[in-house]
Formats: structure tokens, C-alpha cells, sequence
């Protein structure tokens, strides 16, 4: 496993910081040569202005150089460096009033070498925010922000390909918008873990792509008795991963994008388990005993609590709609029959999170429902589509899984169409190929209208287990046919954007545009 | 060959195939490359391997209840013993949406994925000695499924043989389609009245050939544990296709009192008559370092000997064909 530390002392002198003002251009070189702005920010990423002012009130950019000659900024300062851009090359030592340095360390995590680990330290006084710009190139591409919590600015650069040199750039700045940039820095991270089966990737229209990264996992079993929860990028290829037990089907990423929930689904739910790990895979916790017979997925709420269904161990093997605080307590909000009013078996498969109304929306295979429950008291809401239903309208044969929740009367749902659903005795659909279902409620007239679908068709997918998908920002669809092994992006007309094959099936998805953040469900 | 996840085999072995038809050629003239202690993989060195797998089907009545019976095999596919009563955990039934030809093609040419499937996971009975089973007791994800929905799956008028392959076959433990021990492909048929389908010692036929005698043999120092194994450069692998970067996943030495020859002969048994056997996990990169070699004991790896035959081989754990994706013959050298 290779481990590439970086460590370099940055000076950025001056020191009437503009906002963004950055160092003038750590890299050095060319100052740029557009005037850029007379009272904004004078770019971000080029050079601000050439021989004039670099700005007037704005920023003389964040990684150019703020200006050639003379003042680089006229009511503000050239940069924290003050005389940041004198001749051009403002770079890595110059020292102006005020002059700041950064102090970088960096190094790639020794259980999941495509995380970057970036420690750093600057002597501008009062930083208020941080970010640290990563990429392929110098241009970067992507940003990871700081959190200056963290002891010495520890940041993890997430999304990172295996064994490919990527460059990077930090910056600080103050509230009252001083900003410290350090030079273009470099990390090389290190090889994939042996065993990862790469998907076939078919891609009919990248520019309608809409990018980001899909979180999964392998859900069947693998040789070696371990099973990777994972996170492809647009390309396909691993940018992380983390084995658990075999079977993996959930694997969510919390709301502060500091860890990652993994939970599988074995063949014996008895043997489920659920692990929470950093994204750097340096720590692990095994949950599995606070969470017995959890199964298929969970859903984490914006405080660090999950919630999640497990079997109540009752003969119908019905299961408890379930909570677990970030302290630990585990809560019982429902049972998923009782919620349901139904009797005999259930199999739930999916709970969402409906942040708007404190709710949980959760689906049950074997009855075809899809129901809301309150969190408060495990009220019942509303129940769709099966014997027990309280809204009338548009229904769906065949069951589902997964669930987005777009808004408190609009969902979209993985329709698995199967003719076959154990244990049932709703109806079940053509079985010649799964879809997704969009449904809008009348929450006032208790009424159920489908406003959109999709159906993929054809046995390949089929999928009478697993399958989920999400409404994408530019209107996309992407849809996995988990217990097919196939995952597609699609428009909001049906066209098949790309499609993903694998021969070790897909478990649960979530799509981000970024690595850090809020979840997008 | 790569079996799908429905059909893995037990990949625990170092060679799980064995020859057929080839054999060393005895005379003491396969050449021996004296490497020190670094070795490189190349196709120069690796041994070969093929196999194929033929399915010979049966046709049996449609949306019936079905009678399996296994209670007569003695032996697996690949030829080793089989008591059914005590060596079975569990039973399977396929539905490929595949006829059979395309089906072999596909599964002999490494390329069934679980979109072939039509039902996936497949239906299972779990077995505690029983030696034959009823179609209706088969259970989905650990639940029972009524005949209706049987009869929806085992019409002949839906899945024909012209356009799908139905197979049930038994495994050792219950890890759903790991360790199959015997298959046996029918088609469901309106007009027969068969409703029986026995299992037999032939109802799965392997062939196989691996060849051990054409590969270049890498001398390495006696008595050395610090020796390497770098595949970095391989392009093909013994099954003839691409060795893809990142796949291999272990690494196993065996110490045999056979003859290279003898071994070819003996391939399926490797792992059992073997004298010694070390192995190590390959977490990442293409490089083993024999140090990390272990036996069962966990006593490290001491280097080789001039005592009869040496292998290391590297496996692939997400394949589902497990032969080695290299292999080659380990001699001892002073150069």
C-alpha cells in the first residue's frame, strides 16, 4: 500500500486581503491577463488582472496570481500578499504585510488508500472557513470542506481514483474575507483492493449524464466470505470501499458526510449486520448486536439517528419499525402489521426519511404496500395500494422496494412487477420487466394518481428482488435492477442514458453529486 | 468458465479440475528458467487450463409438483465422492433465460450473469438428509410460495426449451449456490406426463485439460522464504482470457511427492494430496511475498526443497470458476 506524504511550508505575503484574495497565485507563473473585475472577484481560479489592479473591492483570485504589476486591487489589498503579483510570479514565498503560511501534511488512508487524508496549519489568525480544492489537473474539480473542529484541519479528500496522482489547494480565509491559499500540492493514492469486480459500463449519451457518484454494494456472496460496500464515480471505477460481510445491500452515507452505514442482508437474517464507518475506514464500529435481524437497508436522519426495520420475531415474521439514537437507545416506533392493518406474513424492504413532516415512509413486499408513519408515536398516516389502503386511486401490481420521497404527495417507487411474490396474496404483475412509478397524492381528497413510469423490459430486468432509484437534479432517473445486476440512468423520458452490469448484483443505491454534505434522500 | 453467483463452486482449493488427456512429458525436458529470488509471471511460465460443461436435459410434465431425487449419486461432478443422505445442505432450482445450448456456451465462456436468471435468488430447499424433495416445498428468500405461483414459472408455454434451460441441482452447506455439487438440466413440457427427475453420477458432465508439462519452470533459491511472485505483467491468464488487474485475491504453495506428470493426472485431488500447503491473502497489488505464506497451523512458508514437486498458484475470490488464474512449477536452483 503506498502512502504518499506531502509536507511544504507556504508563504503568501500582503496584507490587505480581498475576499477569495488567496495568495496571489501559488503556483507563480503568469499573473493572468484579463483585468478580471472591477468590483467583484477578480476569478477564482485565474489570474486577476494583468498589469493594473487585480480588482477593485473583489478578490484577485484564488489560484492565479492577483495581478502583474503594481497594486492588485485598488480598496483592497493585492491579495494577502499584499505585494502579490509584482512580477508576475507571485507564488510560493512571497512574503507581504501580514504574510501568512500554510503548513500541509498529507497522506492516503491505510484501510481505503484512495481517501486522502490532508492535515494543515496556517498563521493566518482568525480563519473562520477552509476548503481544500482537489483534482486530476490543476483545475481541479472537485472540493472538500474543512472542518475546523477538526484537530489541525484534518479533511478527507473523498472520490479519488485508485493509483492516480491528484493535485490539490487549500485555502482559509477569515470572516472578514482574508484569504491564506496554499500552492498547488500533490497526493498519490494507492491500488484498489484486489477483488473488486468492475461493472460494465455502456454510456449512449455521456453529456446527459448527470455525473456525481453511486453508493452501493455487492450483494451476493464472495469467495473469501467479505462483501464490499462501495462508491463508483461518472466512470465507473472505484473511488471507495469497504468490506463487511457478505450480502451487502445497504450502504448510506450520513448526513455529515463523516461516515458511512453498511448493513447486508445474508441468507439467515439471524446473521445480519451492521457496521458504521468512517470514510476513512480507519474506524469501525459493529453495531450488529444493538441491531439484530435488522434487513435490507436503513435510512439516517439528519442527527445521526437511524432508522431501520427489524424482524419482531413473531411467527409472520413481521417487522418492528425501529430507531436508534446517536447514544445508542433503541426505540420500537411500530410494527410493520399493525401499521399496516394487515395480517400474516411481511416483509418490509425499504424506510425513507420525510424530513418535512418527521414521518417515515416505509414499503412491505409481501402486502404491496407502501405506508407513512409518524415518528412521534408510530401513527399511522396513509397506506397505498394494498388491501388496507386508506387513499384510493392509481395502484401498482407486483410490489416494490425502494422509495424516493420527493415531497409530502409526490414518490417515486421501484416497481418490481413480479408475478412472484412469496407469501402474498396480492396481485402480482407481468413479470417481464421491473420500473419506477411516480405518484402524486391528494392529500386533502385521499386520492392516488401515477404521474410518470418507466419499465425496462425483458427477464434481465426482472428483478423479483432488491431495486431502487432517485430522481437525480437535472430530472434523470437513475434505477437499479439490484437482484439483476443492473443499474441505469435515465431521462425523464425514458431514454437510456448508461447502463451498468455486474455479475455480483447491486444492493440499495444513493447518488451523489458530491462526497460531502447532506444526503440527497 | 465462470460460473454466476447461483453456481459457484467451492473456490477453496488450489486446483479444483483435473487433466484429461495431457500429460508431462516425462523426459526431463521442460525447461527450467533460474529466476533468484524474484519471479515473474508470464504466460511463458503458467500453465493452461480448459474445461467445458455439458447439461444433458430431460423433459418433464409442466405445472406440476415436481419429485427431485438425488438419494443415487456417488459421486459429484467432478468425480469425488458424495454420500446425499449426510454430504448435502441444500437443494436449488434454476430458471436461465437461456435454451441450453446458449446456456453451456454462455456458462463455459465465463459470461452468465445473474440477468440470466429468471428468478433470482433461486427457489431452495434446505436439507437436512433428505435425498429427494418436492418442487412446492421449494421456498423464495426463506418463504414458502404458493402453486399458483409455481405454475406461473413452470409453463411450457412461457418458458420453452427454445428459449430457457431449468436446472436443480444439490450443494454441500447452504450457502445458497456454493459447493453445487451435481445439476441436471430438463424442460417442462406439456405433453409429457414425467413428473420424476433423478439426480445421477453423469447428470452434469465436466471436461477438462489442464497442462502443466509446456510451461517454463522458475528456479528459485533452496531453502529460501524470501521470494516473490510479480504478475504485474501478465495479459492472459491459464483460462485464456484477459487477467484482469486487481482479480487475484490469493495465493496458495503446495508441496506434492507426484511428479508434475502424476499431478496432471491427479489435478482435481490437489488440494488433498498435497504434503504441505501454504497460503496468503493478496488484499492488493500484484505481488506476493512468500513470507506471508502460512499453513493451516500458521507456520510460515520455509522455502523450497529438492523433494519432489512445488506449485504456486494465485486465485481469483470473486470468480466463479475457481482453477487458478496462474499456476507454475517451483525447482530448486543455485544459479
Amino acid at each position: 500500500m503506498r502512502r504518499i506524504c506531502t509536507r511544504a511550508v507556504i508563504l503568501c505575503g500582503g496584507g490587505l486581503a480581498l475576499v477569495l484574495g488567496g495568495c496571489g497565485g501559488m503556483a507563480g507563473g503568469s499573473p493572468g491577463t484579463g483585468g478580471t473585475g472591477t468590483t467583484g472577484s477578480a476569478g477564482t481560479t485565474g489570474s486577476a488582472g494583468t498589469t493594473g489592479s487585480a480588482g477593485t473591492t473583489g478578490s484577485a483570485g484564488t489560484t492565479g496570481s492577483a495581478g502583474t504589476t503594481g497594486s492588485a486591487g485598488t480598496t483592497g489589498a493585492a491579495g494577502i500578499t499584499g505585494n502579490a503579483g509584482s512580477t508576475g510570479a507571485a507564488g510560493t514565498s512571497v512574503t507581504g504585510a501580514g504574510g501568512c503560511t500554510i503548513t500541509p501534511s498529507s497522506s492516503v488512508s491505510t484501510k481505503i488508500p484512495t481517501v486522502g487524508i490532508v492535515t494543515w496549519s496556517t498563521s493566518l489568525a482568525g480563519v473562520q472557513s477552509a476548503k481544500i480544492d482537489f483534482g486530476l489537473t490543476t483545475s481541479y474539480g472537485m472540493t472538500a470542506p474543512v472542518d475546523l473542529k477538526q484537530a489541525n484541519y484534518r479533511t478527507l479528500l473523498l472520490g479519488m481514483k485508485a493509483s492516480r496522482m491528484y493535485h490539490y489547494r487549500i485555502t482559509a480565509m477569515t470572516g472578514g474575507g482574508v484569504a491564506c491559499q496554499s500552492a498547488d500540492l500533490t497526493i498519490m493514492t494507492g491500488p484498489l483492493a484486489n477483488g473488486l469486480v468492475k461493472p460494465t459500463v455502456t454510456t449512449n449519451n455521456a453529456a446527459a449524464l448527470s455525473g456525481g457518484f453511486l453508493i452501493t454494494g455487492q450483494y451476493v456472496r464472495n469467495t473469501n466470505g467479505s462483501g464490499p460496500a462501495y462508491i463508483l464515480d461518472s466512470d465507473g471505477d472505484y473511488v471507495w470501499w469497504y468490506n463487511i460481510e457478505d450480502y451487502v445491500t445497504g450502504v448510506t452515507m450520513d448526513y455529515a458526510g463523516t461516515h458511512m452505514w453498511i448493513n447486508n442482508h445474508p441468507p439467515n437474517i439471524a446473521d445480519a449486520k451492521t457496521h458504521r464507518v468512517t470514510m476513512d475506514g480507519l474506524t469501525a464500529e459493529d453495531l450488529s448486536p444493538e441491531l439484530p435481524k435488522i434487513s435490507h437497508q436503513l435510512t439516517v436522519l439528519p442527527d445521526e439517528t437511524i432508522a431501520f426495520y427489524a424482524s419482531d420475531g413473531g411467527i409472520d415474521g413481521c417487522d418492528d419499525i425501529k430507531e436508534r439514537s446517536p447514544t445508542g437507545a433503541i426505540r420500537t416506533i411500530a410494527n410493520s402489521q399493525k401499521a399496516l392493518g394487515t395480517t400474516g406474513q411481511c416483509h418490509v424492504n425499504n424506510i425513507q426519511y420525510s424530513k418535512q413532516d418527521d414521518t417515515l415512509v416505509f414499503s412491505d413486499h409481501i402486502h404491496c404496500a407502501v405506508a407513512k408513519i409518524r415518528r412521534s408515536d408510530g401513527q399511522t398516516v396513509w397506506i397505498l395500494n394494498n388491501a388496507t389502503k386508506t387513499f384510493t386511486g392509481d395502484t401498482w401490481k407486483g410490489s416494490e422496494h425502494g422509495i424516493h420521497i420527493l415531497g409530502l404527495d409526490d414518490f417515486l417507487i421501484f416497481n418490481n412487477n413480479t408475478r412472484l411474490i412469496a407469501g402474498s396474496t396480492e396481485p402480482g404483475g407481468t413479470g417481464d420487466g421491473s420500473g419506477a412509478l411516480e405518484i402524486k397524492l391528494d392529500l386533502a381528497a385521499k386520492t392516488v394518481t401515477q404521474i410518470w413510469s418507466y419499465k425496462a423490459t425483458g427477464n434481465a430486468y426482472q428483478t423479483d428482488v432488491m431495486g431502487d432509484l432517485q430522481r437525480l437534479p437535472n430530472g434523470n432517473v437513475v434505477i437499479a435492477f439490484g437482484g439483476k445486476g443492473i443499474i441505469q440512468e435515465i431521462t425523464a423520458t425514458g431514454t437510456v442514458l448508461q447502463e451498468m452490469r455486474t455479475q455480483t448484483n447491486f444492493g440499495y443505491i444513493q447518488k451523489r453529486a458530491t462526497l460531502y454534505g447532506p444526503p440527497p434522500r | 468458465m465462470r460460473l454466476p453467483p447461483g453456481l459457484a463452486f467451492a473456490a477453496s482449493t488450489l486446483v479444483v479440475v483435473t487433466l484429461l488427456g495431457c500429460g508431462s512429458d516425462g523426459n526431463g525436458a521442460q525447461p527450467t528458467m533460474c529466476v533468484g529470488a524474484s519471479i515473474v509471471a508470464s504466460e511463458q511460465n503458467n500453465y493452461a487450463f480448459s474445461s467445458t460443461i455439458t447439461l444433458p436435459p430431460i423433459t418433464v410434465a409442466h405445472m406440476t409438483n415436481l419429485s427431485f431425487d438425488w438419494g443415487a449419486l456417488t459421486k459429484d461432478f467432478q468425480g469425488r465422492p458424495l454420500a446425499p443422505a449426510t454430504g448435502l445442505g441444500m437443494a436449488l432450482v434454476m430458471i436461465w433465460d437461456l435454451p441450453i445450448a446458449e446456456f453451456e456456451a454462455t456458462l463455459n465462456a465465463d459470461e452468465l450473469y445473474p440477468a440470466d436468471l429468471v428468478v433470482s435468488p433461486p427457489l431452495n430447499l434446505p436439507l437436512t438428509g433428505a435425498t429427494s424433495g418436492k418442487l412446492y416445498n421449494f421456498l423464495l428468500n426463506g418463504t414458502a410460495v404458493t402453486e399458483e405461483m409455481f405454475k406461473l414459472y413452470f409453463d411450457a408455454n412461457l418458458y420453452t426449451a427454445a428459449n430457457s434451460t431449468f436446472l436443480v441441482g444439490v450443494q454441500a452447506g447452504t450457502d445458497l449456490g456454493r459447493d453445487l455439487r451435481m445439476l441436471q438440466a430438463f424442460h417442462v413440457d406439456a405433453a409429457s406426463t414425467v413428473t420424476d427427475i433423478a439426480l445421477t453420477n453423469t447428470s452434469t458432465k465436466l471436461t477438462y485439460s489442464a497442462n502443466l508439462h509446456s510451461l517454463t519452470i522458475m528456479g528459485v533459491p533452496a531453502g529460501t522464504a524470501a521470494l516473490t511472485l510479480d504478475w504485474s505483467q501478465m495479459k492472459t491468464n491459464a483460462l485464456g482470457h484477459e487477467f484482469k488487474e486487481g482479480y487475484v485475491t490469493s495465493a496458495i504453495v503446495g508441496h506434492y511427492t507426484q511428479t508434475p506428470a502424476e499431478l496432471e493426472a491427479k489435478f482435481l485431488d490437489l488440494d488433498r494430496i498435497a504434503t504441505a500447503t501454504y497460503r496468503a491473502d493478496v488484499p492488493s497489488g500484484s505481488v506476493l511475498d512468500f513470507t506471508a505464506l502460512k499453513d493451516a497451523n500458521g507456520a510460515a512458508f520455509p522455502g523450497i526443497d529438492d523433494q519432489g514437486t512445488w506449485l504456486v498458484g494465485l486465485t481469483c475470490g470473486n470468480c466463479r470458476n475457481p482453477a487458478p488464474w496462474y499456476m507454475t512449477i517451483l525447482e530448486t536452483c543455485s544459479k
